[in-house]
């Protein structure tokens, strides 16, 4: 028997959804108090350089909270949702201790409909790993097309990780499907007992607001932090992707190279960008498809004095040298470990610049005790990574303001 | 205690072997060990071909062991990519004779080791007096001998020093490995706390550390395990990682006879492609001279006559394994582990130690690796050498990786807590299940038992449906996951995985362009590295 949907009245057809809704809901897994849900769309979507071109990109987006109709697709429901791809990906800001169900739906593509590619999530750094949890599809699952599937990692390390899409992990990263990860130590929570070696209270008034890690002795804490992710765009990849075209690996250039998905000037301007979606396609409409952007303030006479930036590379192919002049940077941690060794060996060091390669992530501390006020530069000292495409003074360079 | 879970563990140990029969290079380092205190190699230099895992075929320049090596697979004097990897033992002074097949000079340096051959460089008048060598070399048809003491133990390699730009493009290279004096067994104690499994005792250390302490307490703390300051290893494995720009290769092949300037060695001038040495770009990706997928089968694949070595490490859990890194690329490459961090010992070998001398081994077999860091990538510069120690308990998850049912004794090195009843056993939670179907929402179900009664609760609801429509399945999916288990796999599932119930996790090149061969993915530096539950035997080293 074939149902016409069309011949049901809207009453009876409303009546039907809110007698299933409840029971169709996405599965509330984890309802404990140290769970913590999250839920990303992947789909694709359009990102604005800043010499103004348009790229495409596959990315995810956040549909954490939207109703969920499974195997339906959250992406027919929601029109928020599908084609509606961020770069970088929506921020997972997670706490030690919690257990994270972090849940995917494919939402399919505007530009690409017929592109049935799986996706995946792919928590890069989560220690003792499973397969099924890890995202990496050769050795596990993926999701397809109009699926959904859940990962649970309880997270036992603080420290700052970042994660991708895995599936065809060339082709899925380069268009776009990279984001940051942290996971914040149980002393910002629990400070009892904590007693900072540099004589700031530990806890209340004039406490530092957070820590890097579980360093029992503040010397990880920050005012304030932020995380810095490293990217760079090869248009004519973009393109041929688009086109369904086959893919440059080898002929791979970067043109464009971003922190947190924008290049100077734009990572400076704490508004998200909008872009120009609707250019390529009457099914897709502008939107803010860059949201995070990667300007550092540091407001003394409000009490904050040190900075810690996160930082990570997800460059498929390009390492950076991440060059900060003028202040004290030290390095605390690398690849979410404590640069501090069993033994009390003090690892951490003192620096200028960090190269960090693809797949890596540091700690930076700086304590601006003593700095002159004024505007400092964070930069990658490639200088093939200090343009956009034709357009000088930009790339991967944004600011740190010091008042 | 013969239980019937032993039992079932010997027959699959059975199976495992019979299914997959484990060739040479599946769990070890193949090469030649040079053995005494004296031991000579004998190596030639000359042209093979290099299968690429895109179905291309280039050529390359490498070394042949004339003496052929460990492997009774080993065919002597076949030249292959990379070189031979020569094994000593502290202290040896060791020979190299290299007779040279091709059209121009080739010579050895040995980085890091201590040459006793006086380092004279070589001009020649038939080239207009440019630098031939920086070392004496053995002429077209020619012979040379190099003498190195192997000092310190470590990770190194041999390379040409000729024409560098042009011959280790083409594959002049090769690893050297020398293992310290000292290997009597040690203990460390409480390695894994509250595991089933608490410590570790080595026969096999990749440096000197017989007076590192057990424990080691923390400014303030209390003791812990000092694991963190050892080398030893239960299994070792090799990384060598290089690259080549296929128009490079073939303009050595086709196009160099005829350019512009033959006399003048090494100039790349490509009347077609208008390319030179500034626009040399690697398109291939390889680890031991394999791109992937070639590089995760046998060793002496005999399809694969110039490429004998593999590299696909395999482990059992709460186990050590060394990998040691040697880039001998141009290109960084930075080395993503998924699974675990690895935990870096010592760099271009030199022991990451804080004494106060670290080429000093009567300190440095005090204080270990005590300045060892753990890294989830590893950037190695070209030239680099690593020693990297991992291991994998699956410690920590917040449920029983090994699929454990209520009463199911523990695993080896299980983590105690997530063992089934354990209190951080049942975190996950299953959520509501559509009692018709035995399927969660998402896609995932979990049948009964087989006596019917529903599955307990602790254990995850990650039983997989096999349905294609929901979830795509890779190679190496035992189709669960749970270590030791398998499910279904969809109808013409291809399985790769190592008696179909091991955990896999791809070491890879995290510059993902790396992982294609010339624009084909998957391929270049890819290996997926497998975790093998005990119950199934894997050779032994």
């Amino acid at each position: 028997m074939k149902i016409d949907v069309k011949a049901i009245p809207l009453a009876l057809a409303l009546g039907l959804m809110a007698c299933v809704v409840p029971a169709l809901a996405f599965v509330q897994y984890g309802s404990g108090t140290m769970d913590t849900r999250n839920h990303n769309g992947a789909t694709d979507g359009f990102i604005k350089m800043p010499d103004g071109r348009d790229v495409y990109t596959f990315g995810f987006t956040n549909i954490s909270g939207l109703i969920h109709y499974n195997n339906l697709s959250t992406a027919v429901r929601s029109g928020r949702a599908k084609n509606h791809a961020e770069f970088p990906a929506p921020t997972l800001d997670f706490k030690e201790g919690h257990n994270e169900y972090l849940s995917l739906s494919t939402l399919g593509m505007a530009m690409r409909p017929d592109l049935f590619d799986p996706h995946t999530i792919h928590f890069h750094g989560y220690p003792n790993a499973t397969p099924v949890f890890d995202g990496e599809p050769m050795a596990s699952i993926s999701v397809n097309q109009g699926a959904d599937f859940t990962y649970f990692y309880r997270l036992n390390d603080p420290g700052t990780y970042i994660y991708h899409c895995h599936r065809e992990a060339p082709e899925h990263m380069e268009m776009g499907m990279l984001g940051n990860l942290v996971v914040r130590p149980l002393q910002d929570d629990n400070r009892v007992g904590l007693v900072c070696a540099d004589g700031r209270a530990a806890a209340g008034a004039g406490s530092y607001a957070g820590f890097a890690y579980n360093d029992g002795d503040c010397s990880t804490g920050y005012d304030k932090d932020i995380l810095i992710q490293f990217a760079d765009i090869d248009p004519a990849f973009h393109d041929a992707d688009s086109f369904a075209q086959k893919l440059p690996f080898a002929d791979f250039v970067a043109r464009y190279s971003v922190l947190n998905g924008r290049g100077y000037p734009d990572t400076v301007d704490t508004a998200p960008i909008t872009n120009n979606a609707s250019a390529f396609s009457g099914l897709l409409g502008n939107y803010d498809a860059q949201r995070i952007h990667a300007l550092m303030t540091i407001n003394r006479p409000g009490g904050e004095r040190v900075l810690i930036i996160r930082l990570s590379n997800l460059s498929i192919q390009n390492f950076a040298t991440i060059e900060i002049p003028g202040l004290p940077v030290q390095v605390i941690g690398k690849d979410a470990k404590f640069l501090r060794r069993p033994n009390g060996k003090d690892l951490r060091y003192y620096t200028s610049s960090v190269l960090i390669g693809p797949g890596e992530s540091a700690e930076l501390r700086i304590d601006t005790t003593g700095v002159a006020a004024g505007t400092y530069y964070l930069y990658s000292r490639n200088l093939d990574e200090l343009h956009a495409d034709q357009m000088d003074r930009s790339g991967a360079m944004t600011e740190i303001r010091i008042n | 205690m013969m239980t019937i879970r032993n039992t079932l563990g010997a027959v699959m140990a059975l199976v495992g072997l019979s299914c997959f029969p484990v060739a040479d290079g599946y769990a070890m380092i193949d090469g030649h060990t040079g053995a005494g205190t004296t031991p000579v190699f004998n190596l030639t230099a000359k042209q093979g071909r290099v299968a690429t895992g895109d179905g291309n075929s280039l050529i390359f320049w490498g070394f042949a062991d004339d003496d052929g090596q460990d492997s009774s697979q080993s065919l002597k004097g076949q030249v292959q990519y990379p070189g031979p990897t020569l094994i000593v033992t502290e202290g040896a002074t060791v020979t190299v004779n290299l007779a040279n097949t091709l059209p121009e000079p080739v010579s050895l340096v040995f980085p890091g080791l201590d040459v006793l051959t006086s380092v004279v460089p070589v001009f020649r008048n038939g080239m207009k007096g440019r630098l031939s060598s920086i070392v004496p070399e053995a002429a077209p048809s020619g012979k040379q001998t190099y003498t190195f003491t192997a000092t310190r133990p470590g990770t190194f390699y041999y390379q040409s020093g000729s024409n560098q730009a042009v011959q280790i493009r083409m594959g002049l290279f090769g690893a050297i490995i020398v293992r310290p004096k000292v290997q009597t067994a040690k203990t460390y104690t409480n390695v894994f706390p509250n595991h089933q499994t608490t410590d570790k005792t080595f026969t096999k250390f990749a440096y000197n550390e017989a007076g590192v302490p057990d424990q080691v307490t923390p400014p303030g703390g209390t003791a812990i395990s000092n694991i963190g300051a050892s080398t030893g290893y239960d299994r070792e494995f090799l990384y060598l990682m290089s690259e080549m720009d296929p128009d490079f290769q073939v303009w050595m092949e086709l196009g160099r006879n005829t350019a512009k300037s033959p006399a003048s060695f090494g100039d790349w001038i490509d009347p077609v492609i208008k390319r030179d040495f500034t626009q040399w770009k690697a398109n291939y990706w390889f680890a031991n001279g394999r791109n992937a997928p070639d590089d995760m089968g046998g060793a002496f694949d005999k399809n694969l006559p110039n490429q004998p070595y593999n590299c696909l490490p395999l482990m059992h859990p709460g186990e050590m394994i060394l990998t040691r890194f040697v880039n001998m690329g141009r290109d960084l490459h930075p080395l993503h582990t998924h699974g675990n961090h690895q935990r870096i010992v010592a760099e271009d070998g030199l022991i990451a130690s804080s004494a106060a001398n670290p080429l000093d081994q009567s300190l440095t077999t005090i204080t270990g690796a005590d300045l060892s860091t753990e890294e989830f990538t590893l950037t190695m510069a070209p030239g680099n050498s690593f020693d990297s120690l991992f291991t994998w308990t699956g410690k920590g998850l917040g449920w029983d990786a090994y699929g454990h049912k209520p009463g199911d004794p523990p695993a080896p090195y299980e983590y105690l807590a997530d063992h089934v009843g354990g209190p951080a056993s049942s975190i996950i939670a299953p959520g509501p299940q559509d009692t018709l179907t035995s399927k969660y929402a998402n896609g995932q179900f979990q049948p009964p038992l087989p006596d019917g009664t529903p599955a307990p609760a602790q254990a995850v609801p990650t039983v997989f449906s096999a349905d294609p429509l929901t979830l795509t399945f890779d190679q190496w999916f035992s189709g669960s996951p749970y270590l030791g288990s398998t499910e279904p796999l969809p109808p013409s599932n291809v399985s790769l995985n190592y008696g179909g119930s091991s955990y896999y996790f791809m070491w890879h090149s995290h510059a993902e362009r790396e992982i294609t061969n010339n624009d084909v993915f998957p391929g270049g530096m890819l290996t997926m590295m497998g975790i093998v539950p005990a119950s199934i035997a894997l050779p032994a080293e």
